[in-house]
């Protein structure tokens, strides 16, 4: 009973009017902060927007997502959540926990790659709806940080079938209880995330009587 | 689930009889103790199936008696005579849809599930551990967006030898259990398969296989494979499912529509190996694809199919005449019958 996946599900746009929605069994999670992409388990990934992650010993980074697909490889937003107490002592322990956050919406890599010097990662960050925007990369300085990242735009590396990597933006996420991570292009809807980190501080019932 | 009320035709069998299931998208599981006259699923609190689940295949073995298996939105589900509930079975496929189950004729503890994303999953040990197949196959297919599991079957001289259908992909085999998979699709006019017949009753081994396109024909093992005209079929271009009597007779069983959902279907029949067909005059008009036909061994007259859209049809000679059940269950994937002993609960 060793293998483990997550469904992805995917809205790719195609074209002016079609949007297709392949379900992708997702295997191996590799998450890059900086240097080569560490494995994480495929159980840390969701696409959840309520994410639970406890204020003070946690980080998180917003990060550009390459999934591979038989389809050709997509590409989407999302973030990186770890451990922040061992960060800096073992940075591939402190990746083991916390979420791996990712959109349902994507793009083909292929669509837009040769296009991505016009594309950002955006961060917006505070309260639901409005926020502050609290960072922005190219995606080409992404790609200077992440070699892999690169290679995978220039077409000279290719992701597996189940296999996906977040290329995290070396950016603390704030504590603030919501954020929006986006990728924006001038051509095309841009791709969102929104969600909420609960404060773990509030008064939780659960199991108590009310 | 009560007593059968009637049932003119006997098992050859005397001490047993029938029970007939039916998986439904939406209604779980259907049981019928009169050969499909009346239909009832097991009581809710019975630990497993939720009543409005989807279930999308059935398995039963012979040496599994106790046992109906069911391929489930939730996982996998197997159905104990003796204990009269579902029980759910811990497996690698929760969360995908498992559209296909088959159990090894000459080994019930080697079991195979197929599933949408299509992938592959075997056991040896009964459905206590599953290893994935890794079928060599694209994550993604132009129309259906996934690919999915039609069909898994077990060889019938070869006991490591598994044909599997992919839509849309193709027909896959593997010789070694599962482990390494080879694409068969040279001469195919479209990769969207549905089901297989394989039959050594020849000089040669011949194979047909049912697809988007219509029928084609392996002399070669499934080497190559070449288009057969079905002029019967007229302009219903959909062919979905195909089975052989269960029988050393050369009479098969195939299932044509206009499209997979759509609005005509019809039955076909083979008295010659596959080589001709004709329509089988079925009682009133067919609501859509007839999806499955379910033969079994254990008596090669009773014959059961089912269109997608609910219809059950029956035969108790082989499917020489066919009687249209009353009662339509929405949407049904398969239908299946097993002998029990009559004083089973």
């Amino acid at each position: 009973m060793s293998i483990a996946f997550r469904f992805y599900q995917p809205h790719i746009a195609q074209g002016e009017h079609e949007v297709v929605t392949p379900d992708l069994m997702l295997s191996r999670l590799g998450v890059a902060l900086a240097g080569d992409a560490k494995p994480v388990s495929i159980e840390r990934l969701t696409t959840a927007v309520v994410v639970p992650e406890p204020a003070g010993r946690c980080f998180g980074a917003p990060a550009v997502v390459v999934v591979g697909s038989s389809g050709g490889a997509l590409i989407t937003v999302g973030a990186v959540h770890g451990d922040l107490r061992c960060l800096d002592r073992d940075p591939e322990l402190a990746l083991q926990a916390g979420a791996k956050v990712m959109s349902r919406f994507a793009w083909r890599l292929s669509d837009v790659a040769t296009n991505a010097d016009r594309i950002t990662l955006k961060l917006v960050e505070g309260q639901a709806p409005e926020g502050t925007l609290t960072g922005q990369w190219p995606l080409t300085s992404l790609a200077a940080d992440h070699p892999d990242l690169r290679n995978l735009l220039a077409g000279k590396y290719s992701l597996g079938k189940g296999e996906l990597v977040f290329f995290a933006a070396d950016h603390l996420l704030t504590l603030e209880p919501w954020r929006q991570i986006s990728l924006e292009h001038p051509e095309r809807r841009p791709l969102v995330h929104e969600y909420r980190t609960p404060d773990p501080e509030a008064p939780s019932t659960v199991g108590r009587p009310t | 689930m009560t007593a059968a009320t009637d049932a003119a035709f006997r098992l050859a069998r005397a001490d047993h009889e029938v029970l007939c299931y039916a998986a439904s998208v939406g209604h779980s599981v259907w049981f019928s103790r009169d050969l499909g006259e009346s239909w009832l699923r097991a009581p809710t609190p019975t630990g497993g199936i939720y009543n409005e689940s989807r279930c999308w295949c059935l398995a039963t073995h012979p040496a599994r008696p106790d046992e109906v298996w069911s391929g489930t939105d939730q996982g996998i589900y197997v159905w104990r005579h003796s204990v009269q509930r579902w029980n759910y079975l811990p497996s690698p496929m929760d969360g995908l849809h498992i559209l296909k189950l088959a159990i090894s004729p000459s080994d019930s503890d080697f079991i195979v599930a197929g599933t949408r994303p299509a992938e592959v999953f075997v056991s040896r040990d009964g459905g206590r551990s599953w290893q994935c197949g890794k079928l060599p196959i694209g994550s993604e297919c132009s129309f259906i967006n996934t690919p999915r599991i039609t069909s898994i079957q077990f060889d019938p001289k070869e006991p490591e030898t598994l044909w599997v259908l992919v839509e849309i992909a193709g027909i896959f085999r593997s010789r070694d259990g599962g482990q390494s998979w080879e694409l068969l699709v040279e001469g195919l006019r479209d990769p969207d398969v549905h089901n297989l017949v394989i039959m050594d009753d020849l000089d040669d081994r011949v194979i047909l296989c049912s697809t988007e396109v219509g029928l084609h024909r392996s002399n070669d093992n499934g080497a190559s494979w070449e288009f057969q005209e079905v002029p019967v079929a007229g302009d219903l271009l959909y062919f979905r499912c195909i089975a052989r009597r269960a029988d050393q007779s050369g009479v098969i069983f195939m299932s044509i529509g206009d499209k997979p959902s759509g609005n005509t279907g019809r039955l076909l029949r083979s008295r010659d190996f596959g080589v001709s067909w004709e329509e089988i005059e079925l009682p009133g008009r067919v609501n859509t694809t007839i999806w499955w036909i379910f033969v079994n061994p254990e008596d090669s007259r009773l014959i059961l199919c089912n269109s997608i859209f609910g219809e059950i049809f029956r035969s108790t000679d082989g499917g020489e005449t066919w009687q249209r059940m009353q009662r339509f269950l929405g949407e049904l994937r398969e239908i299946a019958w097993q002998a029990i002993a009559i004083n089973a609960p």
